[in-house]
């Protein structure tokens, strides 16, 4: 009986690849992302209702809303939550967390006030567990 | 005169997988890791806060805010009254075409409360009754 000599498979007539020009794409692909690629830090959206002075704090609820007044004393930025005065977040989270949630929180910036304070306001009620987040511009 | 006929020089043996294996790993690596800009705004030296995981809508008017008070809509300084008209465009333009829409404010962490204010007053005016401040991930 004969059997048939099996084939190395090294040996095997490999059909050729056009090196050349794939290793040109993908180093041009590679340059394509180097360059356009942005290492920023993700950016996140802290969502607030938004509401005028006008229309006071009648939602159809019963409830009032709490107001968090945000001034500029002498360069310390204060939050106060009606007779509270705080001036750090540990504070602000540690009151917000001891109020009635239901009529939610109303923000107020004062002009002289940063922006960061109002960031920083409307993530501690978020935190705290407030789902009704309103921001009304002080006039 | 005899010339010694140029012998044809064997290349150099040289391992291509490798090399093809690393790139594609880069490519793979940056194409994961690039944010291609969402929005059209200017760096802007945003309140670090975590913010908040929600659905994202299907559209989104971004206006920047800028620490002098500068209102800027793709990278164009616009005017506040400007403004008005533009976001009340597009938000009839997403009404009619019943998609949904945000609309958020990137403000420098320093600008006063008052352009703010202005600002949320004259969005208020046409109409936007939700807004979404944009922040920068915990820590900064």
């Amino acid at each position: 009986m004969r059997f048939r000599r099996p084939q190395r498979k090294g040996l095997a007539k490999l059909p050729r690849l056009p090196l050349v020009a794939f290793i040109d794409v993908v180093l041009f692909l590679l340059l394509y992302f180097l360059m356009g690629s942005q290492f920023a830090a993700p950016e996140s959206r802290l969502e607030a209702a938004l509401r005028t002075e006008s229309k006071g704090g009648s939602s159809g609820s019963d409830l009032v809303p709490l107001v968090l007044r945000i001034t500029n004393e002498k360069g310390t930025v204060t939050y106060t939550l009606g007779e509270r005065v705080m001036t750090d977040r540990a504070a602000l989270s540690l009151v917000c967390t001891q109020m009635p949630k239901g009529g939610g929180i109303v923000v107020r910036l004062a002009s002289d006030a940063p922006v960061w304070a109002a960031a920083l306001a409307l993530q501690v009620a978020r935190d705290a567990g407030f789902e009704k987040v309103s921001y009304v511009p002080a006039s | 005169m005899r010339l010694n006929r140029p012998r044809e020089l064997a290349e150099a043996p040289f391992d291509l997988t490798p090399m093809v294996d690393v790139v594609l790993l880069l490519i793979i690596f940056f194409m994961l890791s690039a944010q291609f800009a969402e929005t059209f705004g200017s760096p802007m030296n945003l309140p670090g806060e975590k913010g908040e995981n929600r659905a994202k809508p299907e559209q989104s008017i971004v206006v920047d805010l800028t620490r002098e008070g500068i209102v800027m809509v793709g990278g164009q300084q616009v005017p506040v009254d400007r403004l008005a008209l533009l976001v009340a465009a597009d938000i009839q333009s997403f009404t009619t075409k019943r998609q949904t829409w945000e609309l958020v404010v990137r403000a420098d962490r320093d600008c006063p409360g008052s352009h703010l204010n202005r600002l949320a007053a004259t969005l208020a005016a046409v109409g936007v009754r939700s807004w979404k401040l944009a922040v920068a991930g915990e820590g900064t």
